[in-house]
């Protein structure tokens, strides 16, 4: 996997239990406006919740 | 013999009409995919929101958010962009989480749930708008207006 030269890598994979296997990438947090890691947090928290709620009524 | 040749030719043409027929088809199916080599922070559409939110964009997204994520999970059904400005709009209740809020409405139609959901991110991208719309589907829960019940109500049966 490609790294930004320090180690970490350039695209994560996590695992929520209510949605599964997902790339860090598709959440889209890099044009957060403040880019501080509170808001990309709490927007990659809030989509995940969104997403968790859809599947549980929308299997 | 010439009879034949015209009637022949009669049938290519039909059939070559046929084809320019599908193609255009085609075309036009490709084109209303609106997010078709678009960046996926680009904006499909703005729709306005009750009071005192913000309106809320609808971005091409991905997977996980916007229009491609709403259109690859919901696409099948009609009336899903008036159900989502009519959430938007006249919405049952809201629930606030952080930066998102969630709105519940009856749906319009005939959908698979009596009702809609739409999930709004307000924490704004660097082009200084939200984030727009993360999903919209029907759902199973109701909206805790009853007002906003029974005006609803009547559009879906209008429309059923």
């Amino acid at each position: 996997m490609a790294d930004d030269g320090a180690g970490w890598p350039l695209v994560a994979h996590f695992r929520s239990a209510d949605v599964g296997w997902v790339k860090l990438g598709e959440f889209d947090v890099e044009p957060v406006a403040d880019e501080s890691i509170e808001s990309m947090a709490n927007v990659i928290a809030n989509t995940i919740r969104a997403l968790g709620d859809e599947r549980r009524q929308v299997p | 013999m010439l009879i034949r040749l015209v009637r022949l030719s009669c049938a290519l043409m039909l059939t070559l009409a046929g084809m320019v027929a599908i193609s255009a088809d085609v075309t036009v199916a490709v084109a209303s995919d609106r997010c078709t080599g678009q960046a996926s922070t680009h904006i499909v559409e703005w729709y306005s929101v009750e009071p005192p939110f913000r309106r809320a964009p609808l971005r091409c997204g991905t997977s996980s958010y916007g229009y491609n994520h709403i259109k690859s999970r919901f696409g099948q059904y009609p009336l899903f962009e008036a159900n989502i400005q009519n959430t938007l709009q006249y919405p049952g209740s809201w629930t606030t989480s952080g930066t998102s809020v969630t709105f519940d409405a009856f749906a319009q139609g005939c959908g698979p749930q009596p009702y809609f959901r739409v999930v709004v991110e307000y924490a704004n991208y660097s082009d200084g708008n939200p984030k727009g719309i993360i999903t919209a589907y029907y759902s199973s829960v109701a909206p805790t207006n009853a007002a906003a019940r029974h005006a609803a109500a009547r559009l879906t049966s209008a429309a059923c």
